[in-house]
């Protein structure tokens, strides 16, 4: 049996604008498995972005809790922080610094050793295909050569637990397809990684399960393999799909209903 | 010393340091520009007005008053590029993840906008001593109520900024932060006077100028510089009451920090 890796209890998160109160997640009960890659998938704001952040440790949750290694992440946040390695959906390098400035200065803040910092930074380069671009500043940069530098830098650590929050929105196929060929190498490693997409096709890939969200609630966890068994359909694309009409109907059901 | 305090400290120092580096590769520009301005105000306070009639002994009072807003200038400067990455670029959003405490990664930013002052102001002492000759002599370099005013003054500008920044968004910060707060700071804070002058002209306008933290900057740093406690208020007094302003900054900016990035 699969070891749990980080266990997700009852987590909600409220945001406040003003007087209104905007319930983005809401009791999110959610297993997360050692090694496996889980897509979080959903329509825009059915809460998959807030989840990794607050994953990320980014944010805090209005309530529930989340646990790795049966411990509250938030009694040893910084002991969490070192086995995470976190790409969120905007890009957030250093714009002051250089490709290689940027690897090296992340690996200085998880204060690894100088020559462990040279290795894994040329390690990183190669595997992510960015050695021509070592000397750039982070502006002259391409979109897809952001991406990669910024799961670079989140590899530096070598971290247990990957969270990419839509890395390829944007890229084209073959930046996008380099992109599965690392994240598949991570998974190898034995790199639990949460992926957020909106690629249908990318998460029937790479995932291993994939974690339906709506309106903040988890309504499906489930393998690729058993969901299509499950709903005799080829794709992955046609179950989500379905499932989103269902969530349109029952919407329109309860506005009526009210 | 715990493990703790010794990686959070590393971690900080890791972040402090790729900071310095970046100021000193953008600090011959920085001293450049300032001492631009610096030429300027001497100009302005230290011979056109003169001629005009400006009494000569006000001559130094008032050059020192540019110069010590031009601390404000730098540190407005570099608070809009803070502002910028709150609103833009999110490289705080990469920081406040790193496996380091939120106080200790706000103490960094402290250090890092202190050096930044430290670094682009001090040559500015050695500038103006080059424009005033004999009228200013380089004794207080060694005076110790000189580098308390001076470096609370710094940590007091660093704190307020900081708070400022994230206590307010940066369409504020850009557009309304110098006309309405650096402005009246400036004109009611002794820059182009000295309190104990005002204070015989308008002495219950004068006793509101003492709210201002702008006042104890400006006459602290006269005071130790000229080494005059007589005509400028005492400078130990101007370290104490910016201690205290320090310390309302340092409580609103922890609350700020937390509740601006929304943090765990």
């Amino acid at each position: 049996m699969q070891k749990i890796i980080l266990e997700i209890k009852n987590l909600s998160k409220i945001y406040s604008k003003g007087r209104q109160l905007s319930k983005v997640l809401d009791h999110v009960n959610l297993n997360i498995y050692q090694g496996e890659v889980l897509a979080l998938l959903g329509v825009n704001g059915a809460g998959k972005t807030t989840l990794s952040s607050i994953l990320a440790t980014l944010h805090p949750p209005s309530s529930g809790e989340v646990f790795f290694n049966n411990e509250s992440i938030y009694k040893k946040l910084s002991q969490y922080r070192q086995i995470l390695g976190y790409c969120p959906q905007k890009p957030n390098l250093d714009k002051d610094l250089t490709v290689v400035e940027n690897l090296i200065y992340a690996g200085k803040y998880f204060l690894l050793s100088k020559k462990e910092i040279l290795r894994k930074t040329i390690y990183l380069l190669k595997q992510l295909d960015l050695e021509k671009y070592e000397k750039y500043d982070v502006e002259d940069l391409s979109g897809g050569c952001k991406q990669r530098l910024l799961i670079a830098r989140a590899l530096m650590h070598d971290p247990k637990i990957l969270i990419l929050d839509e890395p390829t929105v944007g890229l084209d196929s073959n930046i996008r397809r380099h992109l599965w060929e690392v994240i598949r190498q991570l998974k190898y490693h034995g790199v639990t990684i949460i992926l957020t997409t909106h690629y249908l096709e990318e998460a029937e890939e790479l995932a291993d399960r994939v974690c339906v969200l709506n309106k903040g609630r988890v309504v499906l966890t489930e393998s690729i393999g058993l969901l299509k068994e499950k709903t005799h359909k080829d794709s992955l694309e046609e179950i989500f799909l379905s499932m989103t009409e269902l969530f349109e109907e029952n919407q329109n059901t309860e506005s009526k209903d009210e | 010393m715990s493990s703790d305090f010794l990686y959070n400290l590393k971690t900080m120092l890791a972040l402090l340091s790729r900071d310095l580096r970046i100021q000193l590769f953008n600090l011959r520009t920085t001293i450049e520009n300032t001492i631009i301005i610096v030429f300027f105000g001497y100009l302005n306070y230290g011979y056109f007005l003169p001629l005009l009639g400006m009494k000569q002994e006000l001559i130094v009072p008032v050059f020192l008053g540019i110069v010590i807003f031009m601390f404000f200038s730098v540190a407005f400067r570099r608070a809009l590029l803070e502002a910028i990455d709150l609103k833009d670029h999110h490289l705080i959003r990469y920081q406040v993840i790193l496996p380091l405490s939120k106080n200790w990664l706000i103490i960094k930013y402290v250090c890092s906008f202190f050096s930044l002052l430290f670094l682009s102001s001090f040559p500015i002492f050695i500038f103006a001593k080059i424009l005033l000759g004999v009228k200013l002599n380089l004794f207080f370099l060694i005076r110790p109520s000189f580098w308390c005013t001076y470096l609370v003054s710094l940590f007091f500008v660093s704190t307020f900024f900081l708070f400022l920044i994230f206590k307010y968004s940066y369409d504020w910060f850009s557009a309304s932060f110098w006309p309405r707060v650096l402005l009246p700071m400036e004109f009611f804070g002794c820059t182009l006077y000295t309190w104990k002058n005002l204070n015989l002209g308008l002495p219950n306008f004068a006793k509101w100028i003492l709210l201002n933290p702008m006042t104890y900057v400006n006459e602290g740093i006269r005071a130790s510089i000229l080494n005059d406690s007589v005509n400028y208020i005492s400078p130990w007094i101007c370290v104490l009451v910016l201690l205290f302003f320090s310390l309302f900054n340092v409580v609103f900016l922890n609350y700020t920090f937390k509740s601006r990035l929304d943090l765990p």
